[in-house]
């Protein structure tokens, strides 16, 4: 039994295989999040303490969270496939991350940012520039070979790098999705706009370096036991997943928004139809 | 009594505040741009360190072998059955010789895929003097046509070897200066691993100066087979 997902210099086997840490992290997320619900369940009322859609968000992400760090997905990841090391990073990061991020109501959202006493850094990171500039710095030293090879190596090493990118996946979704209103952007096409580079844009130029490669990268890929892909076969695969592995996510993310910007923007237009129907009355 | 806004009293910290508000901490960019190449520093020197105490680090590689190896004065059988003298085939060759089984599931099947890799890279005229020799260390479950048909699955250019006896084996071990070939416990249903060296032993003309282990990754196979390549063609100059 292992405390998480590393490369495991060993072939490849389709015995399940559990990781206690995974369990662990997931119960404790479970635990201080229905002790919270209690607490505040006995001063506010019932539906502003949390809705049914926020309870879904939170087991889904939950789920996300899960099937991205444990066996199988976790255990390819990181240490016999780059492709899937990509997949777990799409499921951190476009997944998981939001889904988490959603499932908080603005009060548990405010006290945790309370708890951790970063109320001033979440309001400078959950500007649209540092949040961008902070996603794709994770994204790049996250991906950079020297990193991979030395983090996937151990188990600590491969919890952090994990933790990382679903820390940088909030990062990124705060200015979009933020329960609260304090560190969320109030324009959505500028929410359009901030997705758009920050999750989309800037991904393209590490995923054309992995893709257009000559040899593989990454040692960790390159030296563990065959799975049918050949390294460098893998590795191109990987940098496609990174190039357009969020395209689903972020536009219909970005659909949605313009969506809600359009029904804004016609709800403002009769308002104002109607003031002057008023005014043209009186 | 009026509870208008404008009226009450401000809070102890609303100069703070107004201060705030009218002077925005810009964004510091910079203190960003540091802690990224931070962390790009941290990984780098985690690498490092490791890298530092790993075998199969770049250091380490083509370890200078403690006396040159001549071609072990031996003959062995390739995959048609054909008699093969070493100190012939080596000769004016470049030869990379591995010791594996073909049920290996780790290790021969890497470093033979490698070195496939990096020959492909190579031009025609490099890989012309280029061999790469498989010597099986299990003989008892490794038929010829076999190993022909593991090799091709990589190259079909490679060379399957297969000792005559054990002590044949035993001596090309010898003298490669490599612990013996182990059978480990075989399990139920008969399968066993073999426990044997995992280096890759390159003879110029048929002598050895360096062996490089495994884990040496395919650009530094490119590297490596280049400057064998090169140098052999120097010295025929």
């Amino acid at each position: 039994m292992r405390f998480w997902c590393s490369q495991l210099f060993e072939p490849w086997s389709w015995t399940p295989r559990p990781y206690v840490g995974v369990w662990l992290l997931m119960a404790l997320a479970w635990y201080d999040r229905h002790r919270a619900l209690r607490r505040v369940s006995a001063v506010l009322p019932r539906d502003a303490v949390i809705t049914t859609r926020q309870r879904w968000w939170f087991w889904l992400g939950l789920f996300a969270f899960w099937v991205a760090s444990d066996w199988p997905v976790g255990t390819l990841g990181a240490g016999y496939l780059a492709s899937v090391h990509m997949m777990q990073y799409m499921i951190y990061t476009l997944v998981a991350a939001p889904l988490l991020l959603m499932s908080l109501p603005a009060w548990r959202f405010d006290e945790l940012v309370a708890k951790l006493h970063a109320e001033r850094p979440m309001r400078f990171l959950a500007r649209p520039l540092p949040a961008a500039i902070l996603a794709n710095v994770i994204l790049i030293a996250t991906h950079a070979p020297l990193s991979v090879d030395a983090l996937r190596a151990t188990q600590v090493g491969s919890f952090v790098l994990d933790i990382i990118w679903l820390v940088g996946g909030w990062l990124l979704w705060v200015p979009v999705l933020g329960p609260s209103s304090d560190y969320q952007m109030r324009s959505l096409p500028g929410r359009m706009i901030y997705l758009f580079f920050a999750a989309q844009l800037f991904a393209m130029v590490p995923g054309g370096f992995l893709t257009f490669a000559g040899a593989p990268l990454y040692s960790t890929y390159e030296l563990a036991p065959r799975l049918g892909l050949s390294p460098l076969d893998d590795q191109q695969l990987a940098g496609a997943i990174m190039k357009v592995g969020s395209l689903p996510v972020i536009w219909s993310v970005i659909i949605v928004l313009w969506v809600r910007w359009s029904n804004q923007e016609q709800a403002q237009q009769q308002r104002e139809i109607a003031e002057r129907r008023r005014n043209v009355a009186g | 009594m009026t509870t208008d806004a404008s009226t009450t009293a401000p809070p102890p910290d609303a100069d703070a505040d107004a201060v705030d508000r009218a002077a925005p901490p810009r964004p510091p960019v910079v203190s960003i741009a540091v802690s990224a190449v931070l962390v790009l520093l941290i990984g780098l020197g985690v690498a490092w360190l490791r890298g530092r105490d790993d075998p199969s680090a770049i250091d380490e590689l083509g370890s200078e072998l403690p006396v040159p190896i001549d071609a072990p004065a031996l003959t062995l059988f390739d995959t048609d059955g054909a008699p093969i003298a070493l100190p012939d085939l080596f000769d004016d060759h470049v030869t990379l010789v591995y010791l594996g089984y073909l049920n290996c599931p780790d290790a021969c099947p890497i470093t033979m895929d490698v070195l496939s890799r990096a020959l492909a890279t190579r031009t025609a005229e490099t890989r012309q003097p280029v061999q790469v020799v498989f010597v099986t260390t299990d003989p008892a479950r490794d038929a010829p046509d076999e190993i022909r048909a593991y090799l091709d699955r990589f190259d079909a250019s490679f060379i399957g070897l297969t000792a005559a006896s054990d002590a044949e084996l035993a001596a090309l071990q010898d003298a490669l200066l490599v612990p013996g070939a182990v059978l480990e416990p075989a399990d139920e249903d008969g399968n066993y691993l073999v426990g044997h060296a995992t280096s890759v032993f390159v003879f110029d003309d048929g002598v050895a100066h360096q062996r490089y282990p495994f884990g040496t990754r395919q650009s530094d196979w490119e590297r490596i087979i280049q400057e064998h390549a090169d140098a052999l063609g120097d010295a025929a100059r």
